[in-house]
């Protein structure tokens, strides 16, 4: 393995006067240099979409324009695509019904998880590998074909166009995903923790809630965030199973925009800074949990 | 993965009946847990499946009752060239697409793989473009191939190569530039699964190379690519399915346009159901999709046990 130095102190270290030395040293602090020229210029680029989304939402200007002339942006930025996109759009709405549906999803689907989870996870009957291996199934159907049905059946029975039927909708949706994350968890506990919770006069209700659910907190939370995560991104069912422009979540809601204001690209901007504040938030503070997500989820 | 399913420890108790281990107490625990569960997706998921299977047997447009015509939806399918240059498009989408993001997650992996200062900071920097959700990677990229205001035809004309490319509106790169997207998208996915199986492969190995006189080029082809290419098809395998499902940039980027050039299956279907209202055809080719996503489904799980189940 490489071992980089750092460039500020490598060459003042040399005391030793053989030149050998010196230049194995300079061949070194050079590796280092390139190294991190090509690596932060390869950050940059990949940070550069979302840096030009942040510039053209304060003020609308062509990248040539601003690449001669950055003072201009600077001197006529302002909040007004902001401005407009609360006052003059239905964005809070939209928000607020993502919100409400992306949350409460998570929270139902969470709880019919756990016990999902630890039902697969940690006791031992016939056919738990068999339904593991459904729930993995129902992962490979289309959402788009279980969508057509649905809507027809929706309709049907009045949950059409209501966030209900989106929550219960999105919670069938995140369930196997859940379950298959927090299952890994569970089977790594030892066995011996809710025997000795029953022993000590606990229901088997009671061992879960007051001894598993407490221990296996972080693993909830990384289960949470990933649930979340999909039913704020989700745009195929509320796309089908919403109409009314009230009810609409955001992704289908600001779809609409494309059409409506296609050059008002400093609305757009806001309105995909905005969607994406929520996220962000989340990302920065419970970002261990997150990475522990993404680089065991698939590997577990 | 478990494999220590204790289930057949349960005959060893000489009970009475056969069937008795339904009854145990674990049994009874355990399908009350999954009730919930299996009646969600029973609702949500099991039942619209067989409904969509039924669908595409029959003509129907919202009103009254499906009529049944047979294969008929899928006879037509099949004689159409559209469809073959979705089904195509699809493939690019789902598996070219992913290959290349599963080689720029192993590029960024290769080079956060070594101690330097800042090297938490940048790995956290290259996660970002996974918190940014779908609709607002749509919009940003829309800017990003604009042709007045968008920053690559921006660079195009400041080294003056060309005018501008009309990126997205163009049939030959309409379908190429939505690819970008989702590529910048999900290579940090599998930058991390490869940076994570990269800690799991045995110092010493590298050790002895270097004492061989092997070259980095060398022990990278012989040491780190073996040791991650379990791992790699599975992600790899999984991303792709994924990608069959993923609607949203196409839809809210090019819409599958212009033309076919950058149609997929999920667009297409929504296309047919909702805006031509054929419900009974639209349900037909999501069965083809179904068919495409069980069988590569099938072999996920095949690699996946024989490969990262034994762990």
């Amino acid at each position: 393995m490489a071992t980089e130095t750092d460039p500020q102190h490598a060459p003042e270290t040399g005391s030793e006067s053989e030149s050998g030395l010196l230049t194995e040293r300079y061949v070194e602090l050079g590796k280092a240099i390139g190294f991190h020229a090509l690596l932060w210029s390869l950050v940059t680029i990949v940070l550069f979409p979302v840096l030009w989304m942040i510039v053209v939402s304060v003020n609308q200007i062509a990248f040539d324009t601003f690449v001669s002339d950055p003072a201009a942006w600077f001197s006529d930025a302002s909040m007004s695509a902001y401005d407009q996109m609360v006052n003059e759009t239905r964005f809070l709405t939209w928000f607020t019904n993502s919100a409400i549906v992306s949350v409460s999803a998570t929270v139902v689907s969470i709880v019919v998880c756990l016990l999902g989870a630890y039902s697969i996870g940690r006791l031992h009957f016939r056919g738990r590998q068999t339904v593991a291996t459904f729930l993995l199934i129902t992962q490979m159907f289309p959402a788009i074909l279980i969508a057509i049905p649905l809507f027809l059946v929706f309709r049907d029975i009045g949950l059409f166009n209501t966030l209900t039927g989106l929550v219960i909708a999105y919670v069938a949706f995140t369930l196997p995903f859940a379950i298959w994350m927090l299952r890994g968890f569970y089977e790594n506990l030892p066995t011996s923790l809710e025997e000795a919770a029953m022993i000590d006069g606990c229901t088997r209700v009671g061992a879960v809630f007051r001894v598993i659910v407490p221990l296996s907190a972080p693993a909830i939370a990384t289960t949470a965030i990933f649930t979340w995560v999909l039913a704020w991104n989700e745009f195929v069912f509320a796309l089908v199973l919403i109409n009314d422009p009230d009810k609409k979540t955001l992704p289908p809601g600001m779809s609409e925009w494309i059409g409506q204001y296609s050059l008002n690209w400093d609305l757009l901007m806001a309105g995909a800074l905005g969607a994406t504040l929520p996220m962000l938030v989340i990302f920065f503070f419970l970002q261990s949990y997150i990475v522990k997500g993404l680089s065991e989820g698939a590997v577990k | 993965m478990a494999t220590k399913d204790k289930s057949d420890d349960m005959r060893s108790f000489d009970l009475p009946r056969e069937y008795y281990h339904w009854f145990s107490k674990e049994s009874v625990w355990g399908w009350l847990f999954l009730l919930p569960t299996l009646f969600a997706l029973g609702l949500v998921s099991v039942y619209p499946i067989f409904r969509g299977i039924y669908l595409g047997f029959t003509q129907y447009d919202g009103i009254g009752d499906p009529q049944w015509i047979g294969l008929e939806n899928y006879a037509r399918i099949l004689g159409w060239t559209e469809m073959w240059i979705v089904l195509r498009n699809t493939l690019v989408w789902a598996f070219a697409a992913v290959v290349i993001m599963a080689l720029v997650g192993l590029g960024f992996a290769t080079l956060l793989n070594r101690d330097f200062k800042g090297r938490s900071v940048a790995t956290t920097l290259l996660l970002l473009p996974w918190a940014v959700p779908f609709i607002a990677i749509a919009f940003n990229w829309r800017l990003m191939y604009s042709f007045e205001l968008g920053p690559l035809n921006g660079v195009l004309r400041m080294i003056g190569v060309s005018d501008g490319v009309p990126w997205l509106a163009s049939s030959r790169y309409a379908l190429f530039s939505v690819a970008l997207a989702w590529i910048w998208r999900n290579f940090p996915f599998f930058m991390l699964t490869f940076l994570a199986a990269m800690k799991g492969i045995p110092n010493d190995l590298y050790e002895a190379a270097r004492v061989d006189g092997s070259t980095k080029l060398d022990t990278f082809r012989h040491i780190t690519l073996p040791f991650l290419q379990p791992i790699a098809i599975v992600v790899t395998l999984l991303m792709s399915l994924w990608s069959l499902n993923h609607f949203t940039l196409i839809y809210v980027m090019t819409g599958g346009g212009p033309g076919t050039s950058s149609m997929v299956l999920p667009v297409y279907i929504y296309r047919r159901a909702f805006h031509l209202r054929e419900y009974g055809l639209a349900s037909a080719i999501a069965v083809v999709m179904l068919t495409i996503m069980l069988t590569y489904g099938l072999i996920y799980l095949r690699l996946y046990r024989e490969d990262v189940g034994g762990q």
